[in-house]
């Protein structure tokens, strides 16, 4: 279909490079959990970017139903992790800024 | 705003689709109708007429009730002498009312009125539907 | 931020005013379903209406609107009807009321995902 416009910023895409910036801090310091953070937050802005162009096809009149609502909602559980991930790092960060020298 | 319009339409079926049930309704009461004086004559059916207008003053195109006419077809007559209303011969004019086709017609315009409140319904729904996004 | 620079949004404030014009040309065919010489009208296809023009344009339903930015998309007349009552009035109430029904369930899909997206921004910005 043309004409359909493409999405230059995604919320998704968004919530996630923020969160890889600080994760990039924590995966200098060990592959094991830090590494397991990383690769979780690079799927994140994957499954975003499935789930907007599925929203994207069943806006415009096409797509399958099933499809994009489970690919949506997969997207919305992947940025509240992210988000919760993110969160959590800002807190620990500002902790161990407030601790006395 | 395009779906209160779709509102205003919708209503609009169902008033005319309400006048057409209330001329039914009127034709099938008089059926039996006959004059009272020798020779005159009986009930004559009447019928609707629908038209879409456009509405200077509403500035959209209006559906709604052209005329209420009267069905030209000829009546039946039947003997029966000492009838008010027989003429010379012993003859009786009948209504041209069939109440096989009244019936019919009903059908056809509870059907529509049915139509008409169910697309009501889903315009409203949708309106509904529009403002709870701003919960 | 302009929530509707974001194509996802203005796609689907498009989607949304097209399927509101559509409910009104549907609504005007079931309340002519016994108007004599009545042909149904629709809307075309909404890809072709998203392609014709640009955003999203007011319909010019009088002659002394002012006209929007570009043409409006007036809603065609259907082709060959399936039937025709002998007053000529050629409206199938049963594919009107179909059609009424994807429009309905098209709407609620696009709202609910307009919702839900908005509340991917809110997350993101942490339910401020």
């Amino acid at each position: 279909m043309t004409g359909i416009p493409t999405i230059t910023v995604t919320p998704s895409a968004a919530a996630g490079a923020y969160a890889k910036v600080d994760g990039g801090a924590q995966a200098a310091s060990g592959g094991g959990f830090g590494g397991a953070v990383q690769r979780a937050l690079e799927g994140v802005v994957e499954t975003g970017h499935q789930a907007d162009a599925q929203a994207m096809t069943a806006i415009a009149g096409g797509g399958n139903l099933t499809e994009v609502v489970t690919a949506v909602s997969r997207a919305e559980l992947a940025l509240q992790s992210t988000v919760a991930i993110r969160d959590r790092v800002v807190q620990a960060y500002q902790d161990i800024m407030r601790m006395p020298i | 705003m395009d779906l209160t319009k779709a509102l205003t339409i919708s209503a609009q079926g169902l008033d005319v689709q309400t006048t057409r049930l209330r001329v039914i309704a009127e034709n099938l009461a008089n059926q039996d109708t006959t004059g009272s004086t020798p020779g005159a004559d009986p009930y004559r059916r009447k019928t609707v007429t629908f038209e879409n207008r456009m509405d200077r003053a509403l500035g959209t195109e209006t559906v709604r009730v052209k005329e209420i006419g009267q069905d030209q077809t000829a009546f039946a007559q039947r003997y029966d002498p000492s009838h008010p209303a027989a003429n010379a011969q012993g003859y009786v004019k009948t209504a041209n009312v069939n109440s096989f086709v009244e019936v019919m017609d009903m059908r056809e315009a509870q059907r529509s009125y049915s139509a008409n409140l169910q697309v009501l319904e889903v315009t409203r729904g949708m309106l509904t539907r529009v403002i709870g996004m701003l919960k | 931020m302009d929530v509707s620079q974001i194509g996802l949004f203005a796609l689907a404030d498009q989607r949304l005013a097209w399927l509101d014009r559509r409910q009104e040309v549907l609504a005007h065919n079931v309340a002519n379903a016994d108007t004599p010489g009545w042909r149904p009208r629709d809307l075309g296809p909404f890809a072709a209406a998203l392609s014709a023009r640009g955003g999203v344009t007011p319909v010019q339903t009088q002659p002394n609107h002012l006209p929007g930015t570009a043409a409006a998309t007036p809603p065609d007349v259907v082709g060959r009807p399936s039937e025709r009552a002998p007053d000529g009035n050629a409206v199938s109430v049963q594919e009107q009321l179909m059609k009424v029904a994807t429009t309905e369930s098209s709407q609620e899909l696009v709202t609910n995902l307009y919702t839900k997206y908005l509340g991917f921004f809110r997350t993101a910005l942490g339910h401020s």
